[in-house]
């Protein structure tokens, strides 16, 4: 009774009680951040003190004001529109809902890049704002520019803030209703219930969403690079392609996984929090406070500005660029050859990271205990590093496993073969499944969690081996759970860009490196089809979500 | 395939009382610092209903669970049919031919109740997998059902549908985990009644797991009283009702009235009269003199002793009297075989002396 389902135990059934498969899978996923930290120990003794008096501190001054500068706006966005829809009944609220999500659909370097070309010097709004006030050049008038850290804070914010709101909101529609009358029967006016009781009550969903707004924009080497942020994640990237230091690169992104690990600790710690709040289940939504018509419309209005600035505007501005483009250029079949390349690297990562995680859930589910669930947390490890140190840990191992391989043929064979992994898109498939291997791993777990221990064993007493009730009864009964996860994960592939963009094979570009490519060197000419493309595919999870959403 | 279904168990029914058709020889199990069975032996015939009776954390689930195999036993032997399934060997669950019926049916809600019952059939081809399957599902009265999924059917109906997967694949034993518990209290009675008679007719050796005394007593040939990972008794229904080897049994099974008295030659003296001792269950001079409610009669035209009334608990076929008594601290509950007028407020008090139990002081 103290443990539901006990699989039978090693001597008894002749399994080994660490299951090979889920060590495998964890020695494939710590396998590159062991390559990173000996590269970063093979640096030259001085590396480190020149990297702490050069590049480090101002890459360090820049993550950590525009890390404070994000959690700042994500918060107050976040939480204000979450509070805004559970809070008050106004026209549109059931629509905003769900629009609130859409930002998510924007990857960041996506938003930066939009953003430079409709904030512009002689882009649509400066244009109207110069004609509103009577000016007639950008030399007598000009709006701050938006390639400054300010910009940058702002930009990712509206993006990043459904992290905040959608487990804010999701707190504010599941817990405070019992908790909210019991305050107003103490005397608490409705004006001051946010500040008394939702707030506090929301703080650990606020710290989690928070953090996890934070890991994204640590991950993010798009924006900040286009608007000339030398955050440390971009300071990696430089260092490895500008003046190929791997060494270098891979002590900077040491620095960058403590900070990390640290956020990891601060979302963990939120979620323990969070556990003791949720476990009243048996409470209401907030009632609905009824408002006037202009209030409502008011309302209406204040919820828009996110969707418009952090989703519409962008979406908008992309569509009309996209349509003049095929209108004058029509599609090039260079964008064919892309998008070829995007779906097949996306579809590769995919398959492996549902496949590993179909065997990690699998030996965790027959094989309970400490050492069992410690690996399996051990999976998890690459959703919090940013795709960049993901990028640099895998070009280490691989191009050392690369020159061992062809130095090997050649001295046996006499053939060289070059490099079979970084050439081949073998290690862009390997750090995305690393970096989305949680994803998977974590719902399919999740998805099995929900079947009970009865039913396995129940299938065993009629007469099914542990993998014949896997494939009969787990996969089946989890099959919206992986197929989410898939989607998930092949939507979060397309739109990666930093391990995209340094392990791609030599002259292949994908939506999201083609995207940069033209960022970077300013021109613009196919980019906003492919941004478009990237935004298009990326709604999909965020019609995923509402639908969770809409079932609580 | 009808007639093959029905012959569950006959082979080995006629077997005599000293050759069980399940035998557990010092089973224990723990997980980690808990023992949750320590060193269990019993023993069922073919044929006959065994249940495991105790409160909750007793260790009758897991003891149940080491039966089917999905649970391994950490010392002691199990023997199945005369095969030794857990000891020096360790036969897997899929091997063993148990009927398991868990308390949440475990219906597995993606396939219909065919192919649930149909699930338990794979070393049979399609078709006569087919043939038995429906023999089962017609057995148990629920055709009807068939092709639908089990989260559109009642508890009882998932109940039945659980039974016959159960039962399908022409199991030795079928194991059953408070599989009455999740019915409703009206319906219970009725399924189990039921369940019970059905196994009966097909002559299968059960194990039935519950923390209920009743439904123990009531469906069992064999009761085995559990605590805390032992048995502490093992009978016949009637056997571990009248005769409990403890306080802790008797009271298991009925909750007493309990009087203190005092030893005397061969009689027991309390404040309500002398009880002889017929068979010296305890040690001490001091025994304590259980009297469950029904060893009471009431009778409002006076009695040996005189008892007030203080509280009528009426609950339609029964009714619960409690009353005050000179000399007695605590009140006496009795059961009212006849209804007492309602303005009764003596009664005169019978109990059968020679049915009393008597124990220690806890």
């Amino acid at each position: 009774m103290l443990h539901p389902f006990q699989s039978t135990s090693a001597s008894k059934s002749g399994g080994a009680v660490i299951p090979t498969a889920l060590l495998v899978i964890a020695l494939l996923v710590i396998l590159p951040f062991g390559g990173l930290v000996r590269e970063a120990l093979r640096g030259s003794p001085g590396l480190w003190e020149h990297l702490a008096s050069t590049v480090l501190p101002t890459a360090l001054l820049d993550t950590a004001i525009l890390l404070a500068g994000v959690g700042v706006i994500t918060t107050l966005i976040g939480t204000s529109a979450a509070w805004l829809v559970s809070a008050y009944q106004f026209p549109g609220r059931n629509v905003l809902q769900w629009a609130l999500l859409l930002p998510l659909a924007v990857p960041t370097y996506i938003i930066a890049y939009a953003y430079l070309d409709i904030l512009h010097p002689v882009g649509p709004v400066q244009e109207a704002v110069r004609w509103l006030l009577g000016y007639e050049s950008p030399r007598q008038f000009r709006l701050p520019d938006i390639r400054s850290m300010p910009g940058c804070i702002l930009l990712l914010g509206f993006v990043l803030y459904p992290y905040v709101y959608i487990p804010t909101r999701a707190m504010f529609l599941t817990q405070s209703g019992n908790l909210v009358d019991a305050a107003r029967t103490l005397g608490v006016s409705r004006r001051a219930i946010f500040w008394r009781v939702a707030l506090p009550l929301a703080r650990p969903a606020i710290a989690v969403g928070v953090s996890l707004a934070l890991m994204e924009t640590l991950n993010d080497v798009g924006a900040a690079e286009f608007l000339g942020v030398r955050t440390l994640t971009v300071t990696i990237y430089t260092t490895w392609i500008t003046r190929t230091d791997l060494p270098g690169a891979a002590q900077i992104a040491l620095a960058l996984l403590t900070i990390v690990v640290l956020l990891v600790m601060l979302e963990r710690w939120a979620r323990q929090k969070q556990s003791f709040v949720t476990d009243a289940r048996r409470n209401r939504p907030l009632p609905l406070q009824q408002t006037s018509m202009l209030h409502g419309l008011a309302l209406l209005l204040a919820g828009t500005i996110p969707v418009v600035i952090g989703f519409a505007a962008p979406a908008l501005y992309l569509v009309k660029e996209a349509w003049q483009r095929y209108q004058f250029a029509g599609i090039s079949p260079r964008l064919f050859d892309e998008a070829i390349a995007t779906l097949g690297i996306a579809a590769a990562a995919t398959g492996a990271t549902i496949l590993l995680g179909l065997a990690a859930a699998h030996a965790i589910r027959f094989n309970k205990g400490r050492p069992v669930s410690g690996l399996f947390r051990i999976l998890m490890l690459g959703y919090a590093a940013p795709g960049t140190v993901i990028a640099i840990a895998v070009l280490i191992v691989l191009a050392g496993a690369d020159r061992a391989i062809d130095a090997a043929l050649r001295q046996w064979l006499g053939v060289s073969v070059g490099l079979v992994f970084l050439g081949s898109g073998v290690a862009v498939v390997y750090a995305l499944t690393v970096r989305f291997l949680a994803i998977s791993a974590g719902s399919i777990e999740a998805g099995f969690a929900r079947i009970p221990g009865s039913f396995d064993q129940v299938a065993r007493t009629l007469g099914h081996t542990p993998s014949d009730t896997f494939r009969k009864i787990h996969i089946p009964l989890s099959k919206t759970m992986i197929s989410a996860a898939a989607i998930l994960v092949f939507v979060d592939c397309v739109k990666e860009l930093p391990a995209t963009l340094l392990l791609r094979p030599l002259n292949v570009e994908t939506f999201a490196t083609h995207l940069y490519g033209e960022a970077a060197r300013g021109t613009y000419e196919e980019g906003s089809i492919v941004a478009l493309a990237i935004v298009a595919i990326g709604i999909i999870p965020v019609i995923l979500l509402s639908r969770v959403g809409a079932k609580h | 395939m009808a007639r093959e279904f029905e012959r569950t168990g006959s082979e080995t029914s006629g077997s005599v009382a000293s050759d069980a058709f399940l035998r557990l020889h010092q089973v224990s199990r723990s997980f980690g610092k808990t023992a949750a069975v320590k060193s269990v032996s019993l023993a069922v015939r073919a044929g006959k209903v065994l249940s495991l009776v105790g409160p909750s954390g007793c260790g009758k689930s897991t003891l149940l669970r080491m039966i089917a195999g999905v649970e391994h036993a950490d010392q002691g032997r199990i023997v199945i049919d005369g095969v030794e399934v857990d000891g020096a060997r360790f036969v897997q669950p899929e091997e063993r031919s148990v009927g398991f019926v868990f308390q949440d049916y475990a219906l597995f809600p993606h396939l219909t109740v065919r192919e649930n019952v149909l699930f338990g059939l794979k070393r049979f081809d399609r078709s006569s997998a087919r043939a038995k399957a429906d023999a089962v599902i017609d057995r148990i009265g629920i055709m009807h059902l068939a092709g639908r999924y089990p989260a559109s059917l009642s508890g009882g109906e998932q109940q039945r549908v659980a039974l016959a997967r159960a039962l399908a694949p022409d199991p030795k034993i079928v194991l059953m985990d408070e599989p009455f518990s999740n019915l409703d209290q009206g319906l219970r009675a009725q399924v189990r009644g039921e369940t019970l008679a059905l196994l009966k007719g097909l002559e299968t050796t059960v194990v039935l797991v519950t923390h209920d005394p009743q439904e123990a007593l009531s469906a069992a040939d064999q009761v085995v009283l559990m605590k805390r990972g032992e048995v502490i008794q093992a009978g016949s229904p009637y056997d571990v009702y009248d005769r409990p080897v403890s306080a802790y049994a008797a009271e298991f099974f009925a909750p007493s009235n309990k009087v203190q008295g005092v030893l005397r030659g061969n009689r027991v003296d309390t404040p309500l009269g002398a009880f002889p001792v017929l068979e010296r269950t305890f040690e001490t001079s001091s025994p304590i003199v259980y009297i469950r409610p029904h060893m009471i009669t009431l009778s409002p035209d006076g009695g040996e002793i005189v008892g007030k009334v203080e509280r009528r608990v009426f609950s339609g076929d029964t009714e619960e009297v409690v009353l005050r008594i000179e000399g007695l601290q605590e009140p006496l509950r009795a059961v009212a075989s006849k209804r007492l007028p309602l303005n009764t407020d003596t009664v005169g008090i019978h109990i059968e002396r020679d049915k009393v139990l008597m124990f220690d002081p806890a």
